[in-house]
């Protein structure tokens, strides 16, 4: 690099991160895009600096680096203000009209045809062909749209490396000046000067539903034609002289896309009436619908909806969603209800709440002018409240108050409709006398019904958010013991107290529901499906008798409805599921059978056919799914102990046990501990998973859900042949993440992929492979616990995940001296990072052995790695864990896995101890080791020869 | 007059490349700077300005206002702080207590605020005076212009808003940052100085400007961090 001679001559006086921060600037900036990780290896006493700062400089040289781009526009603009222009092409300009973020616009002549037209120039130069055939390929459809309210385009043009656009001139002005004059009129007296005929046509809700209208007509029409508008904002809609709106700029944002075009202020203003999906570049209709639900609200109320700083939260997705827009009618009470319903259903947040076509909104804005019912309906308190929910798990989770007000907005619906229901039985008895009293009676039946019905389906809602299904569930993860050890660490249903206290409300809910005698056929179903979400929720609670009675409940139910085997199959998956965690094998295995036979004659029934296909393909998978620790892998490795997932703390000072049993042999926790018995046929049921899957992926691709469990699937053949790779799934999983960014459930299992990677066994493959695997799923679990703080099972894979990569890397370090500070110190970084991590779990769940063992463990291993880096700290920790872990061993129950951790403890600690030439207490140590070591079955004890080194 | 010479500048184009300023020792470099400009006259003044005018360019581009953008030309400023250069470099000479750039910097700097005070009358209390951020209103202070400046580039909406996003935590970082550090940031990175010109600039030693440099830079990265809840 011969750059360092360029700096280092004046260099003695300066901080030498500083001179090195200088050349690395200088490279970014020469568009070399250093590695950071280059300059930390080169500079190993600084490693840890480089690695924290140099992101930082990366980051503001980004951002700084588009000044170029600024200054163009900004030129352009300057010249053109200095300059008059007056001819473009064949046009004469007459006068300048305006000038926004884009462009300005002229008036101007065509002299061939002698019209009047409107010019808009944009301000980008740009000589780039790409560019410019985009332009015109945007310009060109904008061209073909052919609509009374659509500003017709007649051409483009570019002259001296400046795009514009030529368009019918309207002799009128953007609505958000109109909106300005307005909110300007309103707070002075004095009638503003020029627009009156402009301010009268806005003056009442009519006329803005009519614009509404117009332009939910105009914009229907294009998206039929497939031409997105994706910037509707009041200054993209033209109100001219008659009154008459016109939609204007349409496809220009995409054509301005990725074409280095420099924006200013106003554009980021315009981003108000962005929806929020299109800010992760997914825009389809109802973007634009959004958009002019925003633009209504707006003339309405002649306020933003959201202002400045609630919308930059918006905009930072997931976390900050819990903006919400105040209602039109709390602002202006003279608003008419059922349009500020509308209103707000057009700009609902999620694009599904919406109206789903402009065609609609336009519809329902007609019934309005025409003082017929509206389609929208105003959310009940229970939708809004199910709705903020949704939006904030983690409020809601940890809010007493939430469920307290769910549980009684559910039983006060319930208890509602047990007493309409009464009430119109002692009528119904009372005889009804005439056709209409009857059918008035059964009218108000159903309604109440309906009510009922929609309350249940928002609990549903609430009840799936809460505790998601989830497809793959670890129920143990294996850990070393001593002397190699496998000990299988059983951990309790991942519930925080928040959520399993919401979860027991909603059940009593859902069980007083189900016993209620019900005679309505449409509640019947709802009856049926009450008691299978007591026995889910039960399940999720960990209460597995109680679980399996509900569900069997629900079957005879639904068997009684009859026409229910979609549903039953579920059920006898729940139910089979149940069973395994029971450890009962068997029974799994023929609720997993009972729900094969009940799907298989849906297969070639057209309706529902995908549905059963789907579900034939869960329950093979669950059939044929194992643990991630295979039992027979336990005991494949002869030679010194496995390293997984704790790896070796004290590389091979360990022997293997003398009595050790050479072969499979149960494990060390007995049979009933185990995971599901390999059966033969697993590998088929797993293939035929996966040729259904791989057929309804490729017809109907858009169902993410499909391609989820055939990621699954691919994973779980790979973990059935060891030594196989997960590329498969993962690249499943990665497409998945790409296009449904937000659900949280694909970028874990696409983590947790990532983190299944040989730790001690690489068949074949590379240490550093499986380094790089690990820290890909760091960043998508790093992700997931930014934005999602409080779902333990995504800290609990962050936490094992940095615990493996640290002992990867602390390997890596022992064995090869190159950069082996550099390695070492990372190796801490994650080890530390996973001790964090792993101690909020055990804060979160104190009654957990499973996490304090954990923690323990990754105490240990970090003091271990600490040791002789820092011992002092080494031992500080461990005395520490030591303390903790003892507390263990008293606990009822089963206590072997903790008294391994302990003698563990005690090694690293003597380990530790005669790294600091303590000797004595160091012998100590290893003597409460060995006499651990006699509380253990087989207690194997340790030769004496490796007392000391 | 002055401007026929300035335009003269434009086309000699610089002598000395950007480069080769490392080659020397910066101390040197100076007093042979200083040599040429009082041997070398008018013509030495020019080629020695034509040397740093993309420094001086970067320096005004970061630092005008954006309402001024379109309004005042880059060019304008340079042009008007290089007759104030041409008309004061003898003095300058007299007693040189900075580099010429640095000298020269300062009296771009001052050009470009007299061209603030005139276009948008400074004196008067303003609405607009406060920092805001998507409007990017005027204050002297660095955060502002760099929250402005890193908005001020921006290829498509979305892009624009996770810009945005990152700008306000960059900006509120820069806020609750000293001046100083704020500053030597700003100096670094936007107006790419080297370590002596930023001591020079700040009036600082160079050893101390460079330590203030990396902890400038571990404090925002500890405050970024900080925003960003981790």
């Amino acid at each position: 690099m011969d750059n360092e001679t360029k700096t280092n001559i004046d260099d003695t006086d300066r901080n030498p991160m500083d001179v090195l921060a200088e050349q690395f600037t200088r490279e970014c900036r020469d568009g070399l895009q250093p590695s950071v990780e280059e300059y930390a290896e080169k500079n190993p006493e600084l490693a840890n600096k480089i690695r924290d700062l140099f992101p930082s400089i990366q980051a503001i040289e980004q951002l700084g680096s588009h000044a170029a781009s600024e200054k163009r526009f900004a030129k352009a603009n300057a010249v053109f203000d200095r300059n008059r222009i007056e001819q473009i092409g064949d046009y004469r300009i007459v006068r300048e009209m305006g000038r926004g973020g884009m462009g300005i616009v002229y008036e101007a002549i065509q002299q061939s045809l002698g019209r009047h037209v409107a010019i808009k120039l944009l301000l980008q130069t740009s000589t780039d062909p790409k560019h410019l055939q985009r332009f015109e390929r945007e310009a060109r459809t904008a061209a073909n749209l052919h609509h009374t309210n659509i500003v017709p385009v007649f051409g483009v043009g570019s002259q001296d490396g400046f795009h514009y656009y030529v368009m019918q001139l309207i002799d009128g002005m953007g609505l958000d000046r109109i909106i300005e004059d307005q909110r300007q009129s309103n707070t002075s007296p004095e009638p503003t000067k020029g627009f009156k005929t402009h301010l009268s046509l806005i003056s009442n809700h009519e006329t803005v539903a009519e614009i509404g209208r117009n332009v939910a007509e105009a914009l229907h029409y294009a998206h039929e034609q497939g031409t997105l508008h994706r910037d509707i904002k009041p200054a993209n809609l033209l109100l001219d002289n008659e009154g008459c709106v016109w939609v204007t700029d349409f496809g220009l944002a995409k054509a301005m896309e990725d074409s280095n075009v420099s924006r200013t202020g106003e554009v980021i203003g315009t981003l108000r009436f962005m929806a929020p999906e299109q800010f992760s570049g997914h825009p389809d209709p109802r973007s634009d619908v959004y958009s002019l639900g925003l633009t209504i609200y707006e003339l309405l109320t002649l306020k933003p909806a959201y202002d400045e700083s609630s919308r930059s939260h918006l905009l930072s997705g997931a976390n900050a969603a819990q903006v919400g827009i105040e209602l039109p009618s709390k602002l202006d009470t003279d608003i008419p209800r059922d349009l500020e319903t509308i209103v707000m259903k057009a700009c609902a947040r999620e694009p599904q709440d919406r109206y789903q076509t402009a065609g609609d909104l336009a519809e329902d804005l007609e019934n309005f002018l025409e003082g017929r019912p509206i389609r929208a309906r105003p959310p009940s308190a229970l939708e809004t409240f199910t709705k903020w929910c949704r939006r904030n798990p983690a409020i809601a989770s940890l809010s007493g108050i939430a469920a307290l007000l769910l549980t009684l907005v559910a039983v006060s619906t319930s208890i509602g409709y047990a007493r309409t229901n009464a009430a119109l039985k002692r009528e119904h008895e009372e005889r009804t006398r005439t056709e209409i009293e009857k059918r008035r009676v059964e009218v108000a039946k159903l309604q109440a019904e309906e009510t009922l019905g929609i309350s249940l389906q928002a609990l549903d809602r609430v009840y799936k958010r809460f505790a998601p299904e989830r497809l793959s569930q670890k129920s143990s993860i294996t850990m070393e013991g001593i002397d190699g050890q496998q000990l299988s660490v059983s951990s309790q249903p991942m519930l925080s107290r928040e959520t399993a206290a919401l979860l027991e409300d909603v059940l009593s809910f859902y069980d007083q529901f189900a016993q209620q005698d019900i005679d309505s056929d449409l509640l019947k179903k709802e009856a049926a499906k009450a008691n299978r979400r007591v026995g889910d929720i039960h399940r999720q609670l960990g209460d597995f008798e109680k679980s399996t009675t509900a569900y069997l409940v629900a079957i005879s139910m639904y068997t009684d409805i009859g026409d229910s085997e979609l549903e039953l199959a579920r059920i006898e998956n729940a139910l089979g599921e149940v069973h395994r965690k029971k450890k009962e094998h068997g029974k799994a295995r023929a609720s997993f059978f009972n729900a094969l036979d009940l799907l298989d004659p849906l297969l070639a029934k057209s309706a529902d056919a995908n549905e059963a296909k789907f579900e034939t393909a869960r329950t093979l998978y669950l059939l044929a799914k194992r643990r991630p620790h295979d039992p027979r892998q336990r005991f494949r490795k002869p030679q010194g102990r496995p390293e997984a997932p704790g790896g070796p703390p004290h590389g091979d000072r360990r022997p293997p046990p003398p009595h050790r049993p050479g072969g499979p042999g149960p494990p060390p926790n007995g049979p009933h501990n185990g995971p599901p018995p390999i059966h033969p046929d697993d590998a088929k049921h797993l293939g035929r998973a996966v040729a259904i899957l791989e057929e309804l992926t490729s017809n109907d691709s858009v169902h993410p859900e499909h391609q989820f469990l055939l990621s699954l699937c691919y994973r779980e053949q790979a973990n059935q042949k060891p030594g196989s790779d997960k590329q498969q799934s993962i690249d499943v999983l990665v497409k998945l993440c790409e296009q449904y960014p937000h659900v949280p459930e694909y970028r874990f299992e696409l983590g947790v992929t990532l983190a299944e990677v040989p730790v001690h066994d690489f068949h074949g493959t590379d240490i550093s492979d499986s380094i790089d695997r690990l820290r890909l799923s760091l960043q998508q679990l790093n992700l997931l616990t930014q934005s999602h703080p409080n779902i333990p099972r995504y800290i609990e894979s962050a936490a094992h995940t940095h615990h493996k990569l640290g002992t990867l890397l602390r390997r890596v370090a022992r064995e090869s001296s190159s950069n082996r500070k550099a390695n070492i110190a990372d190796a801490l970084r994650h080890l530390r990072m996973a001790v964090r991590l792993q101690k909020s779990q055990s804060v979160q769940f104190p009654e957990s052995v499973a996490e304090q063992i954990w923690l323990a463990r990754m105490r240990d291993n970090l003091a271990s790695c600490l040791c002789g880096e820092n011992s002092k700290e080494a031992l500080e920790l461990i005395e520490n864990s030591i303390k903790e872990s003892i507390h263990l061993l008293s606990g009822a129950g089963d206590n072997v896995p903790a008294t391994h951790i302990l003698i563990g403890q005690y090694e690293t600690q003597a380990e530790i101890l005669d790294d600091l030439n303590r000797d004595e207490e160091a012998d100590v140590a290893r003597r409460e080791a060995n006499d651990l070591r006699h509380f253990l079955p087989r207690h194997p004890s340790r030769p004496d020869s490796r007392r000391r080194r | 007059m002055l401007v026929l010479e300035w335009v003269s500048v434009s086309q000699t184009g610089p002598d000395l490349p950007f480069k080769h300023r490392f080659a020397l020792s910066e101390t040197d470099a100076t007093q042979q700077e200083l040599e040429s400009l009082r041997s070398g006259g008018p013509q030495a003044v020019a080629d020695l300005y034509s040397k740093y005018r993309p420094q001086l360019e970067r320096m005004v581009d970061f630092r005008m206002d954006r309402r001024l953008l379109g309004r005042v030309d880059a060019g304008d400023i340079l042009q008007d702080s290089y007759i104030e250069i041409a008309r004061r470099v003898d003095s300058f000479l007299e007693d040189p207590a900075v580099s010429f750039f640095v000298w020269a910097r300062q009296i771009t700097w001052q050009t470009l605020m007299m061209s603030h005070r005139s276009h948008l009358g400074v004196q008067k209390r303003d609405a607009r005076q406060e920092v805001r951020l998507h409007g990017g209103g005027y204050s002297q202070g660095t955060s502002v212009s760099l929250a402005s400046r890193l908005m001020g580039d921006v290829t498509s909406p979305s892009q624009g808003a996770i810009r945005s996003e990152q700008t306000q935590q960059l900006r509120e970082a820069l806020d609750s940052m000293d001046s100083i550090d704020r500053e030597v940031l700003a100096l670094r990175h936007f107006e790419q100085l080297s370590n002596k010109e930023v001591a020079e600039v700040l009036s600082l030693g160079k050893t101390a400007a460079s330590n203030r440099y990396v902890r400038a830079l571990e404090r925002l990265k500890k405050i970024m961090d900080e925003t960003l809840g981790t």
